[in-house]
């Protein structure tokens, strides 16, 4: 039985019970049955000392359920980030880190034997030469040591090159890296800095998505590369496990239901397909696929008639129309919510306090939550999709009933 | 290396960093630090740990560095990366004061802005492009950080121009919205007048103000005013996926959340902003008839009145 440890080795764990714990936050431990109970106590430990106060319990009828509790316009600086900071080192990474460092700012270049020389005389024990070569390249790789080659000799130097040297302000950091893709880079330049946000906070933000960001990375450089990658897809819904051979394309953002997705080359009858990316585990690089440019530019065009992530049917759009009663002495901030939620849909004053919203779109039904916001003021609906549009009718009777017939 | 996941990054490593440049350090002083930038049990594990590294020297009771340097590592190629790929985001002017371009010419960028696509941002977010917008920025942002007051021209929502003296204290960013607000302090003769939140699009001038305030800022008592006195609770159904689609929506707010094992149900409390009361409740009606409102009263009263108009509206 291994030790508890405050670190981890590999992240996969984590960013599961993390997103449990902060997304649904009803479960308790007898619900977490993928894993052994022990392994659910010691994350949980984890997840409590990394974020403190915000990991709350309660019990309740099904037993204790924890879970993270945080209001995301309320907090400086995305508390998830502190599980990317929580990698675990053996004791030759942190002493080869702290020595290394030391011995290339007191040298300007040094050999890897002069290099061992220097450590092994700091350290009670010996470290092979091997030993030190891999970290050398390793932080070579990181970009923290230049390493150059001089007659037969490689010399390693620090890579005296620090934030401070681009000039760019610290405010920049700390907006940055709540807002941009891979912000989680920001707070670690933000920790080297001592630069703490007391200027910006964030509406509309899913802090939560940061846990993705490893998997997004590696479809991100697939992206540049125009590279094929094998996707491990796991999803709640069904709890099943697939791999899938895709050619990514871009990456799909919904600001408003929190959902990132990756759009890729389809399969079966589809042109597109779409994944999310809170339910990719894992993602293996394979070989560069020429149909990257002509797949990204017949995406593009299908943004145009496409609401939400309704990228993959083939054929004539559907046409749909909604009339809405807008009281125009009270209510244009409505005129104006169609207009900049509309995706593209036109917007036609048909008479006094009587609006039209029209579109053309692959997938009508992509446009049902979108109507539904609208609930109180819609004299009409129409369009190709009847299906959709019945639907709504339907979904409003319910609605009725699930609150007393509306007579109150 | 491209990852995002290292030692290198995490806060052990950070700890270590604080407690070598700034040695000597007792024992007290070093659990403050591991207590202020560790994790909970962080000094439990980190402590022991210290006295077997073989540059750090324990004698008369202090923690000595036995490193020759100050230790400072170098920016890496996954920041320089990040750095060129937020330098090509169009906010970044606002920040770019004193910023040398030439410095990240040769960085590959992390990402492309053209490998994202925001498909439901709203469509009338903030030009932050504006030569005007971003000079308005600045001196908003500059007078933030000073806590000077300046005289801004702002046309509100409804066409009218105002003219007040505002101390700025707190920038809001919505990615939904894609537009910057900020909250102000208003001062007029020497005295704090109340608190407001503007629309940075909005602003039609900034200038320099004659007015000057002495007293304390504090912004959190009147952000608290606005919290809702009773959370909405809905109670969500196993149907279309809605529960899955609600938890995460709603990730964004404080919640608590139940679920009944027996009719596959979970209810929620959400607590939200006052001023964002009908952001919700839109929300919330578009989840259709897979959820329902039970509370608070007054929220339900809202959200039935909507229904009942609807409801009136198809019966014709």
């Amino acid at each position: 039985m291994s030790e508890y440890s405050e670190l981890i080795k590999n992240f996969s764990r984590i960013r599961d019970y993390m997103r449990e714990f902060f997304v649904f936050g009803f479960k308790t431990r007898n619900d977490f049955n993928q894993k052994s109970k022990r392994t659910y106590d010691n994350e949980r430990r984890r997840i409590e000392n990394y974020l403190g106060d915000l990991t709350k319990w309660e019990y309740g009828d099904g037993g204790k359920k924890v879970f993270i509790s945080v209001d995301s316009s309320k907090i400086p600086v995305n508390p998830f980030y502190k599980a990317y900071k929580s990698k675990s080192f053996t004791d030759n990474d942190v002493i080869l880190h702290f020595l290394i460092l030391d011995i290339l700012t007191s040298n300007d270049r040094l050999t890897l034997d002069e290099i061992t020389d220097l450590i092994n005389d700091r350290v009670e024990f010996l470290f092979e030469p091997q030993t030190i070569r891999n970290k050398l390249k390793e932080y070579t790789e990181y970009g923290i040591i230049t390493a150059t080659k001089e007659k037969k000799a490689h010399y390693y130097s620090l890579n005296k090159c620090y934030f401070e040297d681009f000039g760019i302000s610290n405010d920049a950091i700390n907006f940055f890296s709540e807002v941009a893709p891979f912000g989680v880079v920001g707070s670690y330049i933000n920790d080297r800095i001592d630069n703490k946000n007391k200027k910006f906070q964030y509406k509309h933000n899913f802090i939560v998505n940061t846990l993705e960001d490893n998997i997004m990375l590696d479809i991100i450089n697939a992206i540049k590369q125009q590279k094929r990658v094998i996707i491990e897809n796991y999803s709640n819904r069904d709890n099943v496990a697939n791999n899938f051979n895709i050619l990514p394309l871009i990456i799909y953002v919904s600001v408003q239901t929190g959902r990132r997705y990756v759009i890729a080359q389809g399969r079966g009858k589809y042109r597109f397909s779409v994944y999310r990316l809170d339910y990719i585990k894992g993602v293996k690089t394979l070989e560069k696929d020429d149909n990257f440019t002509q797949l990204k530019q017949t995406l593009e065009s299908c943004f145009e008639t496409s609401f939400s992530t309704a990228l993959v049917r083939e054929g004539k759009p559907e046409h749909f129309e909604m009339t809405l009663f807008v009281n125009e002495q009270t209510e244009d901030y409505i005129i104006k919510r169609l207009e900049r939620e509309g995706r593209g849909g036109r917007v036609e004053k048909l008479r006094r306090n009587i609006y039209k919203y029209s579109n053309d779109v692959f997938d009508t039904n992509e446009l049902t939550t979108w109507i539904k916001t609208f609930i109180g003021r819609v004299v009409e609906l129409s369009g190709d999709n009847k299906k959709v549009i019945n639907l709504f009718y339907d979904d409003v009777k319910k609605m009725a009933e699930m609150y007393g017939g509306g007579d109150e | 290396m491209n990852s995002l996941f290292s030692e290198i990054f995490g806060c052990y490593y950070k700890v270590i960093t604080e407690i070598v440049n700034n040695s000597p350090l007792s024992v007290d002083e070093i659990r403050n630090i591991i207590n202020e930038k560790g994790f909970a049990e962080s000094c439990f594990h980190l402590l022991p740990k210290l006295e077997t590294l073989p540059f750090i020297e324990k004698r008369d009771g202090k923690y000595y560095s036995r490193l020759e340097n100050k230790i400072k590592m170098p920016i890496t190629n996954i920041e320089k990366s990040w750095l060129k790929a937020i330098s090509q985001d169009p906010r970044f002017e606002l920040f770019a004061v004193d910023y040398d371009k030439s410095k990240l010419d040769n960085i590959e960028p992390l990402y492309e802005q053209a490998q994202f696509k925001y498909y439901d941002k709203y469509s009338d977010g903030d030009d932050f492009d504006n030569y005007y917008y971003q000079k308005h920025f600045r001196k908003i942002n500059a007078a933030l950080e000073n806590t000077t007051p300046v005289k801004i021209v702002y046309q509100n929502p409804k066409g009218r121009i105002t003219v007040n003296h505002y101390i700025p204290v707190k920038f809001e960013f919505s990615p939904k919205d894609d537009k910057f607000r900020f909250f102000a302090a208003r001062i007029r003769n020497g005295k704090l007048i109340d608190y407001v939140c503007l629309n940075m699009g909005r602003i039609l001038d900034v200038r320099n103000s004659n007015e000057t305030y002495k007293g304390k800022l504090n912004l959190e008592p009147h952000l608290e005013k606005f919290d809702c006195e009773e959370p909405v609770v809905v109670e969500v159904y196993d149907d279309r996926n809605a529960i899955e689609r609600f938890m995460v929506e709603f990730s964004t707010y404080r919640k608590n959340s139940e679920f009944d094992d027996n009719t596959q149900t979970c209810t929620t409390k959400i607590y939200y902003r006052k001023t964002d009361e009908i952001e919700v409740l839109i929300k919330l009606l578009s989840f259709g008839p897979t959820l329902k409102v039970l509370g608070s009263e007054r929220f339900l009263k809202l959200f039935k009145y909507r229904i009942k108009k609807q409801y009136e509206m198809i019966k014709g």
